[in-house]
Formats: C-alpha cells, structure tokens, sequence
C-alpha cells in the first residue's frame, strides 16, 4: 500500500476527530457554564476597602502637603528629569474627577488590630497629655517669676515702645 | 500581620468611563438587514450570470472551491511571511538598537482572587526583581480561599534583590480583575505601574528591560512576553508554542510599527498619564487588556513589545480550561472591536487603531472561519469525491509553514527546540480546537448570550520559575 493514502487518512480521521472533539468539548463546557450565570448587581460610585501597609521607614518619614495641582503642570515645572523621583499626591483637575475615576483613594480612617484596640485608647491619652505638656514647655518663657506666657512680654515690650 | 503594619478604611472611586448606551435589537436588525441583501444580490448575480458563462452549477463549485482555496492560500502566505519579515526587522533592530538606562519608581499592581496557591511564588519572583526602585501593590479581589491570610503576612518591607521592597494590601470586595487593577493604580504614586496578573512570575531583568522605552515620552506602554510555565503536557506545550508562535511573533511584528495591540495581562507596563487619557481599565469587555491597548492607542499613545520582559504564566492544562479561557479570550475581544468599531469603519479618526482593529478583527473572525471552512471543505472532497490526498496535500503545506515559523520563533527566543515537532499537528489539531470555539464564541456573542468571567483553577504546579525546569528567555 502506498504511503501517501495512508497519510492521507490519518490526517482525514485527525482532522473529523478534532471537529467532533471540539464541538463535543464545547457542548460540555456551555452545560457545566450554564450554572453559574448570575445576574450582575448595580455598582456603587465608591467601594468600601482594607489598606494594609508597612508603617513608614525613617527615610520615608516627611510631611506632605497636598498640592493643588495638575500633571501637566507638574511636568512642566519639573522638566524631564522629574520621574526619577517619587512622586507626591496627584490630585486630578476638577472637571475630569466628574468625567471618571480618581488617581487617589479616600482615606476614611483607620482600621486598628485588636492589640491596638485594647490599648489604644491609653496611649491616645498619653500621647494627649505629652503633646499637651510639651506644646505648653515650648511656648511658656521660663522667668524669675515662674513660666510666663510669651504674648505678656510681647505685650510688655510693645507697651514700652509706645511709652518711649 | 506582622505587628509593625498598618490598617486603614479607605474607599476606593468605583466609577468608569461608559461607553454610550447601545440598542442591541436595532444593531441585530441592521446586521442581518445589510447582509440579507448582500447575501440575495451574490445569489441574483449568480442564477442571471451562470447561463452566460459555459460553467455548470456542479462546475460552479468546484471553480468557486478553487478560486476560495487561492484567496486563502494567498492570505495565508501574506499573514506568514508579512508577519515574519516584520518581527525578524523589529528584533534585528531591537538588537542592534542601544538604549540609556532608566530607572524612574514603579508600581507593580498584583490583582489577585483566590490566588492562594501560587501568590507567594509570584511575590517571590517580584522581589527577585533586579531594579533598585519599585514597591509592590497586592490587590486581594474579594478571595475566599487563604489569599487574604498569604497576602497579609507578605506585607512589608520585604529584603529583595536591590534593596528593601514595600509590599501594600487593598482588600477590597469582589468586583474583577479591572476594578482590581484601578484600585491599585489609584493607590500607586508612581507615574509607573506594571500591572500583571496574580499567577505570573517575571524574571529579573524585565522591569529595567521594559521600562527604558519610556525615555521616549510619546511611549504610552510597553508589553512584555509571556511565558508558559507548566510544561512537559501535550496541551501545555501545545500552548508553549502557540504563545511563541501565534503570539509573540506578531506582537514583535506589531512592535516593529509601535502598535502592539493586546498588551498581555500577566505583563504590561503603563505611564500613568496614557491610562488617565485613556480613562483607566474598564470591566465592560471580558478582556480589559484588550480594551485598555485600544483605548490607549485610540489617544495616540505608542506602544511597544519589550521580548526581554518576561514574565512566566500557568496555562490550563485541561480542554475544558482552554476552552473556557479562549472563548473567554474571543468575546472579550470581539467586545473591545465592537466599542471601538467607530475607529473600524472610519480610519479618518486615527488611521493607526484602524489598522489595528482590521486585524484583531481578521484574527477574531475572519480567519477561524477560513480555517474551518477549508478543513471542512477537505473533509467533504475527501470523503464525497475520495480525494483525499487533497487533505494530506494541505496538511503538509501548512505544517511545512509551520515547522518553519516554530523554528525562527524558538531560535529567536533561544527557547526549548523540543517544542519544534509539536509543529506537525499544531494547525490540524489544536489550532482548528481553538478555532471552532472562536467560531462558536463568535456566534453568541453576535446572539448576545450572557456569560461569566469563568475563574481559571490553578494548580500551582509551575512552582517557581527559578525552579520551572526550561532555559527560556535567557536571552
């Protein structure tokens, strides 16, 4: 027998093999699919969510002040080399916050462990207290007479000016 | 958790950019209006035109069977060749072309549901990662397997290759992969984010292979190479090559114009800025990859394919995963052309995307339908007619092709050359599998049937990919 009808039927039998292999896996896949079609809820404008993060590292530690401003400006302030550096917050222009998505989620607020929940509430005291006190040392003039609040000698050195 | 990290509340903006509200029934009636009267004025034209001509209506078919076969046979060899020419130019000029080094921050965004199984690997791969400035963004979409739990405990900042690497949390409510992916872009401060799926693995050298495109400021992304991972299974290398063959190839093909036109989920890098024009990544289409490419382009944004971004996925290893990936692949695709079909019918807008969605218009539908048809026509001159070298004819052209793009697409790579013979019975076997699926995708989703997004099960089997046992990539 030659070997090309040989051939000739493999490649026939390979190729109605696969039409019926793939029309019957197909059949199967829509059957066992069909279950979970579910309809789809209306999504909301904004999604409740969990941030996890890393407290900041000593390097990462800076305050930053939202700026107003947009991405084109800051592009063009900062010139071409401005990607080398991370970046501070974007805040998009009004009219496209109305058209779409914002770059930034909102912070509602923190979500503390259970560790932090027992304790939390002493330490807010504390740090209270100790910002209290320390804000009070750095604004009191310490005089002969005791801590005296720098607004009276201000007040004291304007009322010998005029009197000169 | 460990106990130097930090939980907040946040909200995260769930809005999209919609698209104009379409009338199903009326687009329906149009379609089957225009080609009903296409469709009569063949058949007129044939029944007026036949007795003029010395042809039979036996005679008909067998001349119009021929005729068929040489279109086809024409549009395959433009398809082969034209697509090899321009990937052999792209990767010789990507060869010779130097490039500066460029290292701005990046974010690489992990959307990730339930991904349990392979996270901790994928994670691992990130922090293996040679670059010197990037933090890494998990976004747990809703999971309801251990993936929280992983996730959570890889928070931090985790020792990597250059350097201590920041690894966040978003565990925010089931909503998919797009939703999931704009979570993470609003949280990243970077004017750089890599967004990749929760199973892929990159290799090292992929973010400062990828990103070194965009000292060219009119690059909007870049796309990287995808990888399989589990192989040594029929199906899985079937789909090693396939990805190589059918996929890579035309990408560094299309990167050769700067018009990728599908930047692959498991790798793509974007400037902030291109996903802000092009409104972020939208969940309307079942390939939110596809629709965010074309958005991207549609704003004059280039895109290029970056071979050396590698990035190692797990690919289904049973039919029923495949077919439930590609049909979900066809319709997602064919969701994003119909979006954009204003820029298919009107190349005056942007004449770019309009070459663009031709050909994901070609590859979606035109061509599983030829490839179906001339298996079928065979199958039926060989079995009515007993011409059935005819069909043994066919294969060997096509595996012929075959064998010869498999073999520059694995040197190109410097891939596993065992992949070589899985050319023989790729185009008979698993490319017409592939197809009838697209065909039947395409038919329902013409029909407007509803369907799910359809969860891929992992295995987790690829383990590592320092671990996976193929030399790919090492370019």
């Amino acid at each position: 027998m030659e070997l090309i009808p040989i051939l000739s039927l493999i490649i026939l039998v390979a190729t109605i093999s696969t039409f019926i292999l793939a029309v019957g896996a197909y059949i199967l896949y829509k059957v066992r699919e069909r279950k979970g079609i579910t309809a789809q809820a209306v999504q909301p404008s904004a999604i409740p969510a969990e941030l996890v993060a890393p407290a900041p590292l000593m390097q990462e530690q800076r305050i930053i002040t939202p700026e107003r401003r947009t991405f084109e400006q800051q592009s063009s302030q900062q010139g071409y080399g401005y990607e080398y550096q991370r970046q501070s917050s974007y805040y998009p222009p009004q009219e496209e916050q109305s058209r779409g998505p914002e770059l930034k989620p909102t912070f509602v607020g923190s979500a503390p462990t259970n560790e932090q929940r027992q304790t939390g509430e002493n330490l807010r005291t504390n740090e209270g207290e100790r910002s209290t006190s320390g804000s009070k040392k750095k604004y009191m003039r310490y005089t002969n007479e005791g801590y005296v609040e720098p607004t009276r000698q201000e007040r004291k050195q304007e009322d010998n000016l005029r009197w000169r | 958790m460990n106990k130097n990290n930090q939980k907040y509340q946040i909200a995260l903006d769930n809005r999209e950019l919609k698209p104009p509200k379409r009338n199903i029934g009326a687009e329906k009636l149009r379609v089957i209006f225009f080609t009903g009267i296409f469709s009569l004025f063949l058949i007129i034209t044939i029944i007026l035109t036949l007795p003029l001509t010395v042809l039979t209506w036996s005679g008909l078919f067998v001349y119009a069977s021929i005729v068929s076969l040489v279109i086809f046979l024409f549009i395959l060899l433009i398809r082969y060749f034209g697509t090899l020419f321009m990937a052999y130019f792209y990767i010789t000029k990507y060869t010779v072309q130097e490039k500066e080094g460029f290292y701005p921050f990046i974010s690489i965004i992990v959307p990730v549901f339930n991904e349990g199984v392979v996270l901790q690997h994928s994670i691992e791969s990130l922090l293996d990662v040679d670059y010197p400035n990037y933090e890494i963004i998990i976004v747990n979409d809703g999971s309801n397997d251990n993936t929280a739990t992983i996730a959570e405990e890889l928070v931090g900042h985790q020792r990597g290759r250059s350097g201590l690497v920041k690894i966040s949390l978003i565990n925010k409510p089931n909503s998919g992969k797009a939703k999931a992916l704009n979570a993470g872009i609003q949280y990243s401060e970077a004017q750089f984010v890599l967004c990749m799926d929760g199973d892929s693995q990159l290799t090292p050298n992929s973010l400062r292979s990828a990103v070194r495109h965009f000292i060219d400021p009119s690059v909007g992304a870049v796309a990287g190479n995808v990888k399989i991972q589990n192989r040594k299974h029929l199906l899985t290398d079937l789909q090693a090559l396939e990805y190589l063959e059918g996929l890579n190839m035309p990408r560094s093909a299309q990167g050769f114009l700067q018009m990728v036109n599908i930047i692959p989920g498991p790798i793509g890098l974007f400037r902030k800025t291109a996903l802000r024009d092009a409104g972020f990544y939208s969940s309307d289409t079942f390939a939110e990859d596809a629709d965010v490419t074309l958005k991207i382009l549609a704003q004059n944004w280039k895109i290029i394919y970056e071979p050396n971004a590698i990035a190692f996925t797990e690919a289904p290893a049973s039919i029923y995963q495949l077919l439930k990936q590609r049909y979900r692949w066809t319709r997602g695709i064919l969701q994003a052309i119909r979006k954009h079909k204003r820029h298919l019918v009107n190349p005056t807008i942007n004449f770019n995307n309009s070459i663009i969605l031709w050909q994901m218009f070609y590859e979606a539908l035109i061509w599983p339908a030829m490839n179906i048809f001339v298996n079928l026509y065979f199958i039926l001159v060989a079995l009515f007619y007993g011409l059935s070298s005819f069909i043994f004819l066919w294969w060997i052209g096509i595996a012929v092709l075959d064998l010869m793009s498999a073999v520059y697409c694995i040197a190109a790579e410097k891939e596993e050359f065992r992949l070589v013979p899985y050319a023989i019975i790729y185009r008979v076997v698993f490319i017409l599998l592939i197809d009838v699926t697209k065909a039947m995708a395409t038919v329902e989703e013409f029909l407007g049937i509803r369907m799910t997004w359809g969860k891929l099960e992992r295995t987790g089997l690829g383990g590592s990919q320092k671990t996976a046992n193929n030399t790919a990539g090492a370019r």
